[in-house]
């Protein structure tokens, strides 16, 4: 393909140009000039158009990104310098970006116009959506000024892989470290060092004072309280994707608020220092972190939840994936191998299709190893309510209650396995998912 | 093995025709070259009569730009932070208005001015009187031409030179700071002054062929040279501060065509043939000089035959025609479309759906009002224990602050429609369903609310709905 090719203005102006000389030779008309004038402007575009393009295939280009969190704006720019003393006008540009990002600010093309030696910025905003989004190259078509030579499409600058990482609010762990004291995630059962109440027993000479129970002795008793001990947990969290992950308003998917479940309760569990570790499942991505302790733990957990590519791990499968998720034994071995000798308390967050419950399902031989399987299973259907009015809502509810009544079946059969099961509606905070989780 | 062979065409021909076309026009634009070649004391010029030497080797020492237009050297020279000499050395033509202007003004806003003129005419006079000195060079030769001059300066030089065609340099007046500093020997008559104008320092030297190249190169020019170092360094004090400009622009120049036309022997030997050939393929090779006479003669053809023949017209239109058409059908013509922009989703479950909801409003059906019946009835015998068709229902609500006669209403309302659309009872006959499950909504939000569910606003329907199956394992 040549690198300028003509448009059909050009034949226009060409039959044009040549009308007025041949006007002007068969002596109708003094337009010879005129004519020759425009077949040279079509000439003189043309070698523009030519010098232009290689100017612009040398320009160098650099692109970056800041911003990281999700919710938070995510400003991707590129610059782009123009190295020759050719100006480069016009070039049409348009991003490259994925289809489920939203841009918040700037346009997703445009026409710019690079002085020689200088340099031009282009700038987009979006809010960060959690995972690993692959933003760019810019595409570029040159054209001359009247649209006469179009260049060939460039690619320019490089892709962009900007992790977002998910939102962990301080005001939701407070939230969930009182779910927590309430519901014991970590009870040993034990009496000990904690600040759990346990019980109140007689009074021994070694006892501290300070854990007199002064009320026993008002009625003549000397007793003491007693606290449970903590104890270091071992957490799994389990994230199980599909397709149906995805669906809802920006922002407001499953897999985001199961990514603000899951790193909300990290963090907590981090600071308790316990150890922590994440496996997450999907078409495309069968991925793990190491048991690690305390933050560790968490930014291991953070980082691959950052790294989930929703093209590559979930709109697309692999069939090696599939083979081990799909097969219960080897999935729970797979899962085994990955975790130490002790007591795991795994929390597992899926939607309610049918593939990823089964995958749940396929967890639960782990049970006679002494796991605790929690899953928390997301209806999809019910996210993106907020946009109808409230009569639509309404009707919306009851046309997908037949798909809630099938995610009641799920669980009751995830219950069957012994997987405590319970459903999370869209708009339940991780606090509220905890206190439920351990009936609280 | 054959090893067949591509041409890759990396830079199209046309690019490269129109380029040189560009190239000629804008040569032709410039204006005609003038490249010329004079015979006098022209630092340019490496003949007998040139100061080409003199130029070499005050350039081995100082900054020395040649003087060809001395209003563009006051722009360049502005702000003027060094110390400036002016070397005149027998100028030909005389000094414009705009140049003695331009002259004193390097005189009044340079770090330091000198000047230093060698010259046996009196095109000087004018620069020396333009800076206010009260020097002036003599009209008439000194007579014999070859003479010697004792030169003694008051910077420490002394010594002889060789005089060829020297003038006297005559003062105005005799007061002020004036100073002898070379005499004619045998005559006694000055030939060269020194003199302090409020710190411009002025040289005049009643001969200019001290400095010429056919001077400089004998076997005399060692002290004639040794005088200009010796002066200059006076004149210039710290090298790296000091320019030295050097008169370029007052001589008469040769157009080298016609110096070879003329065949002049005696002007030829005045100058250095190598540099008069080149000039002259220059000039001929410029686009002004071929470009405009050849399109004069196409244009002339082209008439000519037009005039001779009136077919030709037509003939010329035909091959036009033609070479525009190659010319199109050469380029591969693309339609011009807009790049596609990434089009930006959300995808939701019941899209369908819900696109038609958002666009079209809600068509409801009799099925849908059954789902109601299903989750209103769930939801009440979870919180109250009592389902709809519990004739204790209104009391049992009318505990929880719903008006009793309103939701034995309500409950009547929605046991006879689900009978009905159950087909336990076939009355109401004709039932718009879609009325009827409207109201049923309406009626079911108002019953609901006091009980902190809702089917409208986000709220804990589905997860009480699952709590009632899973206590009563119902529909």
């Amino acid at each position: 393909m040549e690198v300028v090719n003509a448009t059909r203005r050009l034949l226009a102006l060409i039959l044009v140009g040549g009308l007025f000389v041949a006007f002007d030779i068969v002596g109708t008309a003094r337009t010879g000039v005129l004519g020759l004038s425009l077949i040279i402007l079509a000439i003189a575009s043309r070698v523009y158009v030519t010098l232009a393009q290689g100017a612009l295939a040398t320009c160098s280009v650099k692109g970056s990104y800041r911003g990281r969190v999700e919710g938070g704006d995510v400003d991707v720019e590129y610059e782009l310098c123009n190295n020759s003393i050719i100006p480069i006008a016009v070039v049409e540009l348009s991003l490259n970006y994925p289809q489920y990002l939203r841009l918040s600010r700037g346009s997703r093309g445009g026409l710019i116009a690079i002085p020689p030696r200088g340099c031009v910025g282009y700038r987009v905003s979006y809010k960060g959506r959690v995972g690993l989004h692959r933003i760019g190259p810019l595409r570029a078509v040159l054209r001359d000024p009247l649209g006469l030579y179009r260049g060939v499409e460039l690619s320019l600058g490089p892709v962009l892989e900007v992790r977002i990482r998910p939102f962990a609010n301080e005001r939701v762990l407070r939230a969930i470290f009182q779910a927590s004291r309430a519901s014991g995630i970590s009870r040993s059962r034990r009496p000990g060092e904690g600040v759990e109440f346990y019980s109140v027993r007689d009074y021994r000479p070694e006892d501290e004072l300070r854990r007199v129970y002064w009320k026993a002795l008002a009625r003549g008793k000397l007793a003491v309280k007693e606290f449970e001990s903590e104890i270091s947990t071992y957490v799994l969290f389990v994230l199980a994707l599909d397709e149906t992950m995805l669906y809802g308003p920006y922002l407001e998917t499953p897999l985001e608020h199961a990514s603000r479940i899951l790193a909300s309760i990290a963090e907590y569990v981090s600071r308790r220092g316990d150890y922590t570790a994440i496996l997450t499942i999907g078409p495309g991505i069968l991925a793990r972190t190491e048991f690690k302790r305390g933050r560790r733990g968490y930014m291991n957990i953070i980082e691959l939840l950052s790294s989930i590519n929703y093209e590559d791990h979930i709109l697309r499968g692999s069939h090696e994936v599939k083979a081990i998720v799909g097969d219960k034994m080897r999935m729970a071995k797979y899962v085994k191998a990955m975790c130490p000798r002790e007591r795991i308390n795994v929390i597992a967050v899926t939607s309610a299709s049918e593939t990823t419950s089964s995958l749940i399902k396929n967890l639960s031989p782990l049970r006679s190893l002494g796991f605790s399987i929690n899953a928390l299973i997301l209806i999809p259907q019910l996210y993106g309510l907020h946009r109808f009015n409230p009569f639509e809502r309404a009707v919306y509810r009851l046309k997908v209650h037949s798909d809630v009544k099938r995610v009641h079946a799920y669980i009751k059969e995830l219950r069957s396995h012994g997987v405590n099961a319970i459903m999370v509606t869209p708009w339940e905070t991780p606090s509220k998912v905890i206190a439920r989780i351990y009936g609280v | 093995m054959r090893v067949s062979r591509s041409r890759e065409v990396l830079v199209p021909g046309l690019l490269i025709l129109a380029l040189t076309i560009i190239g000629l026009v804008a040569l032709l634009e410039k204006g005609p070259l003038q490249v010329l070649t004079a015979p006098g004391a022209y630092p340019g010029n490496n003949g007998p009569l040139g100061t080409s030497t003199l130029y070499q080797k005050l350039r081995e020492n100082y900054t020395v730009i040649p003087a060809t237009n001395w209003g563009y050297l006051r722009q360049v020279l502005s702000p003027c932070n060094v110390s400036v000499v002016i070397l005149i050395v027998s100028p030909e033509t005389p000094y414009t208005n705009e140049d003695l202007e331009s002259i004193s003004y390097l005189r009044s806003s340079c770090k330091k001015f000198s000047l230093l003129v060698a010259d046996e005419g009196v095109e000087s006079n004018k620069v020396l009187e333009g800076i206010g000195s009260s020097l002036r060079i003599s009209e008439a030769m000194l007579q014999p031409y070859s003479l010697i001059a004792n030169l003694s300066t008051p910077w420490g030089w002394s010594g002889r030179v060789l005089l060829d065609k020297a003038s006297a340099v005559n003062p105005l007046q005799t007061s002020g700071n004036l100073e002898p500093i070379g005499f004619v020997e045998v005559l006694g008559t000055p030939i060269a002054y020194y003199e302090n104008i409020g710190g411009v320092e002025v040289v005049v030297i009643g001969d200019g062929s001290l400095f010429l190249n056919q001077v400089l190169e004998s076997s005399v020019g060692e002290y004639s040279l040794s005088f200009m170092k010796s002066t200059i360094s006076h004149l210039c004090g710290v090298p790296g501060e000091c320019i030295v400009l050097m008169e370029a622009s007052k001589y008469m120049g040769l157009d080298p065509v016609e110096v070879l036309r003329s065949n002049d022997r005696r002007l030829i030997s005045l100058l250095n043939i190598v540099d008069v050939m080149l000039s002259f393929l220059a000039k001929i090779l410029h686009p002004s000089t071929w470009l405009p006479p050849l399109l004069n003669l196409i244009d002339y053809s082209i008439r000519s035959l037009i005039e001779l023949n009136p077919y030709f017209k037509g003939f010329i239109v035909v091959v036009s025609a033609i070479l525009v058409a190659l010319m199109v059908a050469r380029e591969r013509r693309v339609r011009d479309s807009m790049l596609e922009d990434v089009t930006e989703v959300d995808w939701y479950g019941f899209g369908e759906f819900r696109r038609h909801l958002l666009s079209q409003g809600a068509k409801i059906t009799k099925q849908d009002f059954i789902t109601l019946y299903n989750m209103v009835d769930s939801v009440l015998r979870t919180l109250t224990g009592s389902s709809l068709e519990d004739p204790r229902l209104p009391q049992v609500l009318e505990t929880l602050g719903i008006d009793a006669v309103e939701a034995e209403r309500y409950r009547g309302f929605m046991v006879k429609y689900y009978r009905r659309a159950t087909k336990q009872s076939l009355w109401p006959p004709i039932v718009l369903w879609g009325r009827v499950a409207r109201k049923a909504i309406l009626l079911s939000e108002r019953i609901l609310e006091p009980l902190g569910v809702s089917i409208a606003t986000p709220s804990r329907l589905e997860l009480i709905v699952e709590r009632g199956l899973r206590i009563g394992g119902g529909s």
